[in-house]
């Protein structure tokens, strides 16, 4: 096997670690040493407190089945469906082997499911903390303080003391990671990006799930190999950035990418939102610090400052060298829905070709879908 | 001036004329023993609809900040755009929802926060001058209030509260982080939307109204106690206005003093709203298809429905949750601290408050079962219905019928099918309760 063959191997592994066939690995292998694992569903729980309790911070992927009868005891069809897909999940036994959780209350689709899930005592440790929706000083010390809290009940639950050490270790293990997973996404400015929209999703939904040291690790390694790496599209010219939310199947990436489409930058918490900003070292307080990233951003469109989430897709348009972009908003998931309407006031006034579909969690309607973005393509090429 | 057909006035104008017309029936009925309360409720609607239209032609700010007074107390007329959406059921509801689906606009949150935009952009309903947008209730009204706010201009302030009970709990960080957002919001307005300053004199007075108004509703929820029940369904049901609402609250305290003595009667006479004599008795929780009337469908079958369940009231109602003026810990909260506790509504908490209330009521009003209407787009509610069931069922033994549906829009409603699982559920309701009685008795 060549070298560069070898790096495309350890690159796919890497890319389909969040695969239903591979995602339970970490955290079997995390438990086998005896420690604890917490799923979260969010990019707001700070990870680096989980992880400086010993304990690994698990993204939740709800079910990818076309079917929730489990969750739908408990939740209408009518729902966030990624909510009701990680119920099911739970349901069925799937995540049986996960410790803990903690949510962030983002929305009443979370803060209700939080609390079936509290409700069922599934799994054995729940906990629900504290986020503003909106970001001054006066909220960001109500965050702080939501993040003692945290430490608080991790330290309870394990009967270990968190330290100031320990968190800046953790920092720094998350800056790195973020950082390589910034420099992968500057490979996307290319001409011809070195990654796939579709990949680009993979890697990140897999650093969310592996210990991040070891992500890091393979990722620096296949960082030289992805600088001279071209990705596979069939059209490279047709660039488009992707908005969307709890989006973790890389199918419908690929699937706007098999219509034609680049997919070279996304707006999901489960791609840049994820790894966007540092923790700022060196600071007296890192508990602070880590308030400040985890606030100082533009944040999902849960958060009040719809006017600046806009502001940064409309600098990354410009800095992705983006044609359109595709939003495929979850079906019944209400955020999205409402910013629509400004999203397109705003991308209007700016020239940028943008159209909002609705999609299910898991991979449905397909051909709709396709048509749909194919017209756009085509529109935006014609264009 | 006939202000007929100005955008924005539209809705203000129909309502206007209905008041009119109702103030008309009931003054022109001759029967002495018809219910004289009403007719104060309707002048209060018809006043408060006329000045805001007086305030939008006149240029004075109509604004919406959190529930309470604030709102007047900053010298703006309250805009209530939400509520006033809850009264476009039937086809005008059908017409805004073909604008959403035509616009794609969000039409799979609550019936009221969707009609709203079209509602707004349409120019049925005045625009206001500054929005406080909020997480206190539940995340759709929070979302339509912000893009009211982005797509119209508006300038607003967003207060953010905890998830938990801190009015319950007396938790006086909480406390004090939604009070100094409101002294931000504020110093906001007054820097933003000219002639509003706030008037803390005034804020007292509204509140001393506030309180003396839910005085009267907790004296109400005792009577609902009373079996038969003699009030309808669709009075259960009236969403709460809060007297600092209308142009005229002491008017406000003198409709519910005159209200509740008038159910006091009926009470000691022996009144049944359920016909020919009361079997049964539902709490109604969350929304209901309100074009379909269920309310007196359920009263013909001898079903009463002493109360609703939605967002605090209840809580208010039997003293569990603190009103206007009540102590905490012991002292009494400045007017801004006041505001900052009424934001805890039992929708933004957690949901055990929500089931919590459920089941107080239920043992209050002696009620037999719950119909739990699951409003399409209510995550909040929704969400729980199968946890305020499952409890219902273990802590009282009383059965509950989770039923989906839209609470405005009636093009998909399939009335046979609503019906008849409404039929079902008395029958299993009732045999329930023999079978508590027939436990009771052994």
């Amino acid at each position: 096997m060549g070298l560069n063959q070898e790096m495309e191997t350890r690159l796919q592994t890497l890319i389909r670690s969040n695969q239903p066939e591979n995602r339970m690995k970490w955290l079997k292998e995390w438990k086998a040493q005896g420690k604890k694992v917490i799923g979260l569903m969010d990019i707001y729980v700070p990870e680096e407190v989980i992880s400086a309790a010993g304990i690994l911070p698990w993204r939740i992927t709800g079910s990818w089945d076309d079917s929730d009868p489990h969750a739908a005891l408990y939740r209408p069809e009518m729902s966030c469906r990624y909510c009701s897909h990680v119920l099911e999940s739970v349901l069925s036994g799937t995540l049986d082997q996960l410790d803990g959780f903690v949510c962030i209350p983002v929305d009443d689709d979370f803060k209700r499911l939080w609390d079936v899930l509290h409700y069922l005592k599934k799994p054995p440790m729940t906990y629900i903390m504290y986020l503003p929706h909106s970001y001054s000083e006066l909220t960001l010390g109500m965050w702080n303080k939501s993040i003692l809290e945290l430490k608080q009940v991790l330290e309870d639950w394990t009967g270990k003391t968190i330290s100031d050490d320990a968190l800046s270790e953790q920092i720094a293990i998350y800056n790195r990671m973020r950082g390589l997973l910034r420099q992968v996404y500057e490979l996307r400015k290319r001409p011809v990006p070195a990654l796939t929209g579709a990949e680009a999703l993979g890697l990140v939904t897999a650093a969310r799930i592996m210990p991040r040291e070891e992500f890091s690790n393979e990722l620096e390694a296949l960082l030289p190999y992805l600088r001279e790496r071209r990705g596979t599209f069939r059209d490279s010219s047709c660039r488009v950035l992707v908005c969307s939310e709890y989006l973790d199947n890389p199918a419908y990436v690929q699937l706007v990418e098999d219509c034609g489409a680049a997919v070279v930058m996304d707006e999901f918490d489960t791609g840049s939102k994820y790894f966007w900003g540092q923790v700022e070292v060196g600071s007296q307080n890192p508990w602070e610090a880590l308030g400040k990233r985890y606030m100082d951003r533009p944040g999902t469109s849960r958060m009040e400052n719809w006017t600046e989430q806009i502001g940064q897709i409309r600098d990354w348009v410009k800095e992705y060298n983006v044609r359109g972009i595709v939003e495929l908003r979850q079906l019944y998931s209400l955020p999205l829905a409402y910013r629509f309407l400004i999203m397109k006031k705003e991308l209007a006034a700016a020239n940028i070709p943008y159209v909002s579909l609705d999609r299910e969690y898991h991979l449905a309607q397909t051909g709709m879908l396709s048509t749909r973005v194919e017209a756009f393509l085509e529109m935006i090429k014609g264009g | 001036m006939n202000a007929q057909g100005i955008a924005g006035l539209k809705y203000l104008e129909k309502e206007i004329a209905t008041c009119e017309r109702r103030i008309a029936r009931i003054k022109g009925d001759p029967d002495p023993t018809k219910p004289k309360s009403n007719v104060l409720l309707y002048e209060l609607e018809r006043d408060f609809r006329i000045e805001q239209r007086e305030a939008y032609l006149s240029g004075k700010p109509l604004g919406l900040l959190g529930l309470g007074p604030l709102t007047r107390a900053m010298g703006m007329v309250p805009w209530d755009a939400i509520m006033a959406a809850d009264r476009t059921h039937g086809s005008e509801a059908t017409r805004y929802f073909n604008i959403i689906r035509k616009g794609g606009m969000p039409e799979h949150t609550c019936d009221r926060c969707s009609v709203l935009i079209p509602m707004m952009s349409e120019g049925d309903f005045p625009r206001p001058s500054y929005l406080e947008t909020s997480n206190f209730e539940c995340i759709p009204v929070y979302l339509a209030h912000l893009i009211m706010a982005e797509t119209m201009d508006v300038p607003h302030f967003h207060v953010d509260r905890p998830f938990k009970n801190y009015k319950g709990e007396l938790d006086d960080a909480s406390l004090k982080f939604v009070t100094d957002q409101l002294y931000q919001m504020i110093e906001d307005i007054e820097a933003k939307v000219p002639g509003c300053k706030y008037d803390e004199d005034y804020m007292i007075e509204l509140q001393e109204y506030n309180r003396q108004y839910l005085q009267y509703f907790q004296q109400l929820w005792e009577l609902k106690a009373a079996i038969p029940c003699p009030l309808s369904g669709r009075e259960s049901f009236r969403e709460v206005r809060l007297a600092d609402m209308y142009p005229d609250p002491k008017k406000a305290v003198e409709y519910m003093r005159l209200y509740v003595e008038e159910v006091g009667d009926k009470v000691a006479k022996g009144v049944s709203a359920a016909q020919p004599e009361e079997k049964l008795r539902l709490l109604w929780s969350v929304a209901g298809p309100f074009y379909a009337d269920p309310f007196s469908w359920l009263e013909q079958r001898g079903v009463a429905i002493p109360a609703a369940e939605m967002t605090i009231y209840n809580g208010w109602f039997s003293k569990r949750e603190a009103i206007w003026g009540d102590p905490w810990k012991g002292r009494k909260l400045t007017p801004i601290e006041e505001e900052a506790r009424q934001l805890d509504f039992t929708w933004g908490r957690l949901g055990q408050p929500w089931v919590d209330t459920h089941i107080n009521s239920c043992k209050d009003l002696h009620l037999d079962g719950i119909i739990y209407f699951m409003q399409w787009g209510c995550p909040t509610s929704n969400n729980m219905g199968k946890v305020v069931a499952d409890t219902a069922e273990k802590e009282l033994g009383i059965p509950t019928l989770l039923v989906e549906g839209r609470m405005l829009e009636s093009s998909i409603f399939d009335s046979k099918d609503f019906f008849s699982k409404l039929e079902d559920f008395i029958a299993v309701a009732e045999a329930r309760k023999n079978d508590r009685s027939k436990q009771k008795n052994s």
